[in-house]
């Protein structure tokens, strides 16, 4: 039983971890790329400007991930914003396109 | 997680700091070596002349240094004529001359020679032997973020993961610290877990904008290595999108770098100078760039900068460029007369010297390069100042430049810098700190030093706080145990190994071939070796064995080189030359630090077993009772 | 004024204001004199200890000019602080009830 309950919270710790790994390096690339799409004029420097900010849009996932009671929570908050931020940049891709 | 915002920050930074200490500290250790990775070249090549302050003014000096290469044959046909002048620039209190020769056919850089002058005479001080071969300050500097033994690559990552643990580590710590207010001040000694915990706090608070800065600015290095998909995802994953890119971010930056591709186009102009003499620690700074460069989007910049200079050249910027003299040197003779030839055209260019010295002060003129006509433009004389006025990594800020035909200033605009690019360099430019001048310099050895005891101190308290649970529980077993010994293993071990590179660097025969490669290997044996041993004792005696050891290892180095060379303590004082003295007084005053962490360790473990002894013998009285 | 009497003069300034900072908090002042500690002294050592840190880094903009002046003060200001950390814990002298 509390063997048990040993290895469930170890695997949810293991969860966090790839959240906090994947999911916020995802979301730290993704919101370069929002970020730049963004400007029309001067698309490389705020290119550049979301990359050098991009490790703290990490470091924030990496904490929200870890402060989140539950793991499912977690995992929802992480997958629908990449997700959201995926769309987007998508979006704004086509959109820049036209 | 359980419990409040605080004590899941708490958790993380507790497991955080755990993982990723050991590698930290290695990283640390190195990183703080590197802010004076010239003076301790210097150091690891004791045939080098002693400095120290000169009574010759500038004018003297560079008389003196001018007929060297006026009249020195291998210098006539040179592509650049550099004067270093006694200044109070960093470790530039040596007068001297040198000449670099154009590229040959294969070469990237052609080589430089250097003549040194007395800087009490002015007269040429012929060396006795050749400088021994040494990895010196350089190789602490490459390892403090391509580490050794594995492809650079990998250990980019590695470090690279680290950091920003080591950010999260940071960040997390501050919102963990309940009271980081009330007991700002507050080291409470002798209390166990309290006073370890006291101690990580005041060391972490003590140099915390230092810390956030070098965590930060480490992963912009790297940027692209770090961050890789940002740019693929906004541009397209195609080499051509990137070069698109680059292309745009240099016109929109208004810079001539990209940063963040490892070396950040290589270190600024002003590291070349007086500072690190080209060739005397066996490379010059383009290899030293090109071996910073050992990285993924090399090709990517080399490229970049090449249209850069074409745009440049076809805007009649060119200018811009002359600093830098690269592998293009065959071409600069080409068809065109020899330095030496071209200097007797010069106008007399002691006015130049005295005009600027004036604007820039007393001993703060550090070097002069001389160029030669070439491809329209005409020969040129440079000043660089000793000072730094600014903290980005920017070659060849604030010299002056003068036509050395007419002697007519040669003005150039600066760039103007988009803000992020200004934020960037500048981030770069604190992490090196290449601006700092003595003062700054200590500041920032200090905070490193600081940074390293953090890290020992966190990887510590881990312990400690643990063990008596763990020993009442019983579960004090193998995994815990581990981790004490790899903190031996790694806190003393690494210090030891560091002392014994110096150790390697004194005893290797000065002649034998691939010298500087055995004196890396002695120091990762020598660490191996202590680490092996304490890996095979209880863990208080294996602290104080280690700390016994490096303490010793330290406090003979001084001694090994009054033994082995004549740039000891009671030669250099006399003679002013406070830079290689003061690494003999850094020597010691580690020594005594690793000394007094032992006689720690030992009463420590004296009164353990005096408690240990105390309880059996209360527990053999009650049960004779 | 030589460059390194500003130095000196910067440094010795952010020691001050260390001192005067820790000596405005109850333990501390405890620690080093039998007197109580007024509100008044409070906010007398708080006014000091900042004045002396707007000294210093006045010392060294002074002596490096804007940008790298205030990156300098930041040192100083670690070197002030392990110095005044160390004096308070030092178990004789500077501290006379422990």
């Amino acid at each position: 039983m509390k063997n048990d309950d040993l290895t469930r919270s170890r695997w949810m710790v293991f969860i966090r971890c790839v959240l906090a790994a994947a999911g916020g390096f995802l979301v730290a690339n993704l919101s370069v790329a929002m970020v730049g799409l963004l400007f029309t004029d001067t698309q490389a420097l705020a290119t550049y400007s979301a990359m050098l900010f991009s490790f703290t849009v990490w470091l924030l996932v990496v904490l929200l991930v870890f402060h989140l009671r539950s793991v499912r929570v977690a995992a929802l908050s992480v997958c629908s914003a990449s997700t959201a931020m995926l769309l987007i940049v998508q979006g704004l891709q086509i959109w820049r396109g036209v | 997680m359980k419990g409040s915002f605080r004590q899941s920050m708490s958790w993380l930074h507790t497991w955080v700091g755990l993982i990723a200490g050991w590698v930290l500290f290695f990283v640390f250790v190195t990183g703080t070596a590197s802010y004076a990775t010239q003076e301790i070249t210097r150091w690891m090549q004791p045939e080098r002349p002693m400095q120290g302050p000169t009574n010759l003014d500038i004018k003297a000096q560079f008389d003196a240094a001018y007929q060297q290469l006026l009249h020195d044959p291998r210098a006539q046909d040179a592509q650049s004529w550099t004067i270093n002048f006694v200044s109070d620039a960093r470790n530039s209190q040596q007068l001297s001359a040198s000449w670099s020769m154009p590229a040959a056919e294969g070469e990237r850089r052609g080589r430089t020679e250097t003549i040194y002058l007395n800087h009490q005479t002015g007269a040429a001080e012929p060396l006795t032997e050749q400088p021994r071969e040494t990895a010196g300050g350089r190789a602490l500097l490459r390892m403090h973020y391509a580490l050794h033994y594995i492809p650079s690559d990998t250990a980019i990552l590695i470090v690279g993961v680290c950091t920003m643990l080591m950010l999260i580590a940071l960040v997390t710590g501050v919102i963990a610290h309940k009271k980081i207010l009330q007991d700002f001040f507050t080291y409470r000694p002798a209390k166990n877990l309290r006073s370890w915990l006291d101690a990580h706090n005041v060391v972490s608070i003590a140099a915390l904008p230092f810390f956030l800065m070098i965590t930060y600015s480490g992963l912009i290095f790297f940027l692209y290595t770090y961050m890789p998909l940002g740019v693929p995802f906004t541009y397209g994953f195609s080499e051509q999108d990137k070069q698109t890119y680059y292309q745009e971010l240099m016109q929109q930056t208004g810079s001539q770098r990209i940063l963040g591709l490892g070396g950040g186009g290589g270190p600024p102009r002003q590291a070349q100078g007086a500072g690190e003499r080209p060739r005397m620690d066996g490379t010059t700074p383009t290899e030293q760039q090109s071996q910073r460069s050992s990285r993924p989007d090399q090709s990517a910049q080399v490229a970049g900068s090449e249209r850069n200079s074409e745009r440049a050249n076809r805007s009649g910027q060119g200018r811009q460029r002359s600093g830098e003299h690269r592998g293009d040197g065959t071409a600069t003779m080409r068809g065109a007369d020899g330095l030496g030839i071209q200097a007797k055209r010069f106008v007399n260019l002691v006015p130049l010297l005295l005009q600027v010295e004036q604007q820039w002060g007393t001993g703060q003129v550090r070097s002069l390069t001389i160029t030669p006509a070439v491809r329209g433009e005409p020969a040129k004389i440079q000043f660089s100042p000793a000072f730094s006025e600014t903290i980005r990594r920017s070659r060849g800020a604030g010299n002056i430049e003068f036509n050395a035909f007419t002697g007519a200033e040669i003005k150039t605009l600066p760039n103007e810098l988009a803000a992020p690019e200004v934020f960037g360099s500048s981030m770069l430019g604190l992490h090196e700190g290449l601006f700092a001048g003595t003062a700054v310099r200590w500041m920032y050895l200090i905070s490193g030093f600081l940074g390293c005891a953090m890290i020992a101190t966190g990887l510590v308290v881990w312990t400690v706080k643990r063990r008596p649970k763990l020993e009442k529980t019983g579960e004090y077993r193998v995994w815990h145990q581990s981790v004490e010994r790899l903190n031996v293993a790694t806190i003393a071990g690494l210090s030891f190994g560091l002392a014994c590179y110096f150790w390697a660097n004194r005893l290797i025969p000065a002649d034998l071939a691939g010298r500087q490669q055995w004196e890396i290997h002695v120091m990762f044996i020598s660490w191996a070796l202590l680490a092996a041993f304490s890996l095979f004792r209880p863990v208080m005696l294996a602290w104080r064995d280690s700390l016994t050891i490096t303490c010793i290892a330290f406090l003979l180095l001084p001694v090994l080189n009054a033994l082995t060379t004549e740039r000891y303590l009671l030669k250099t004082i006399p003679q002013g030359d406070w830079v290689l003295a003061s690494i003999d007084l850094v020597f010691i005053a580690l020594g005594l630090m690793f000394g007094w962490a032992a006689l720690k360790v030992r009463s420590k473990g004296a009164s353990n077993q005096r408690r240990a002894q105390s309880t059996q013998a209360m527990q053999s009285t009650a049960g004779g009772i | 004024m030589g460059a390194s009497l500003l130095l000196i003069f910067s440094l010795i300034a952010a020691l001050a204001a260390m001192v005067c900072l820790s000596l405005a908090m109850e333990k501390h002042y405890q620690s080093m004199f039998e007197s109580q500690l007024s509100v008044a002294k409070i906010r007398m050592l708080k006014l000091t200890g900042w004045l002396l840190l707007v000294a210093s880094l006045g010392l060294c903009v002074e002596l490096w000019g804007g940008v790298i002046g205030s990156v300098a003060w930041v040192g100083e200001l670690t070197v002030g602080y392990v110095a005044v950390v160390l004096l308070l814990a030092w178990p004789v002298g500077f501290s006379r009830k422990s």
